[in-house]
């Protein structure tokens, strides 16, 4: 069996040296162009463990400093080395334009969260019962969330090469931080640091939310086939 | 005549008594705003790797390529991996003490940014 960590453009050498799970060593297979950063086991049974996830993880993260990859979803196996190949020369093109929507960029993520409980927003009329003003509350805190989201995201997609955002249910939990917009970014290397600093900024600017900020990560969501344009 | 030195010297003393108190009282605040320091900032780090771990495994269950057919997840039930999602988040410090904190030490690539 082979476990299955990226699928990855040039430079098979990026795999050298390199410890996957279990300690097993990782291997490029595959033609010019396009091959998998594989481990070979012969009974794998994962967890969700630290120790498995960081084990993914290390070894994408070692690929993507030196060559445009695909991560795959933590847990990927592939029965045979033959069945890898062949899947790699089939889905060749498919693979390929996948590649070059995220060449020369990583992933940054977003979590932004309410510093405290908005005021409810435009008080509602009292002219309705119970129900109404709660309907209507509501409806003030989902369209106040959603001007707070905005602020945070249009600056930031103005850097981005991509974005995949989702402003979190203004339902969701009542915890002390309450989530308000949880995003990734697919930003272009050399505008990492800029993104980061209109980050700190909007941290500061928007005094509503606290901003935290992760990665770069491999590009992991934006792995699916780009939109048909 | 002896009188007045006399008097001199114990104002010279209380004096340097007073300094030295004031001085002693410097230390101790700047300790204690040191330790205040310290501790919001192991907090901030630690809330920070909390952060990354839900990232990171948010990320790895939930994105990547899936090509389903030749290609299977190991892990069969989803709803099990959040499980151990949730029992992965509590125990971030028993994982950092088994890692050292290699969550943080690929400098910038795995660590979150102080926002």
């Amino acid at each position: 069996m082979l476990y299955l960590y990226a699928i990855a453009a040039d430079s098979p050498a990026a795999t050298s040296g390199c410890t996957g799970l279990r300690g097993a060593t990782v291997e490029a297979i595959g033609e010019a162009g396009l091959f998998a950063a594989v481990s070979r086991h012969d009974d794998l049974r994962l967890e969700t463990s630290a120790a498995d996830l960081l084990a993914h993880q290390r070894v994408v993260e070692r690929l993507m400093d030196q060559a445009a990859v695909l991560p795959m979803r933590f847990a990927s196996t592939i029965a045979s080395e033959t069945a890898a190949v062949a899947t790699l020369r089939e889905r060749r093109g498919e693979f390929q334009s996948m590649l070059s929507r995220v060449r020369g960029a990583v992933e940054l993520a977003i979590r932004a969260t309410f510093n405290n409980e908005p005021a409810p927003a435009a008080a509602a009329e009292p002219t309705g019962g119970p129900g109404t003003t709660y309907m209507l509350t509501r409806l003030g805190r989902t369209r106040q969330q959603a001007q707070v989201a905005a602020r945070i995201h249009q600056p930031l997609s103005a850097i981005a090469r991509e974005s995949d955002v989702r402003v979190t249910g203004a339902e969701e939990t009542s915890s002390e931080s309450r989530p308000l917009l949880t995003g990734s970014y697919l930003v272009d290397r050399d505008r990492v640091a800029p993104f980061r600093a209109r980050v700190a900024e909007l941290d500061e600017e928007v005094a509503e939310a606290k901003i935290a900020c992760t990665g770069p990560w491999p590009p992991y969501s934006f792995t699916s086939p780009p939109p048909r344009s | 005549m002896t009188g007045v030195p006399g008097r001199e010297a114990a104002e010279r003393r209380r004096q340097v008594a007073v300094r030295r108190e004031r001085v002693i009282e410097r230390g101790r605040q700047r300790r204690e705003a040191s330790r205040a320091r310290q501790a919001a900032n192991i907090d901030r780090a630690r809330r920070e790797r909390q952060v990354t771990l839900v990232d990171l495994v948010d990320r790895l269950l939930d994105g990547g390529v899936v090509i389903h057919g030749d290609i299977t997840l190991a892990v069969a039930d989803v709803d099990l991996l959040y499980v151990g999602l949730r029992a992965l988040v509590s125990s971030v410090e028993a994982m950092e003490r088994e890692f050292g904190g290699s969550l943080s030490a690929r400098g910038d690539s795995l660590s979150a940014s102080a926002t």
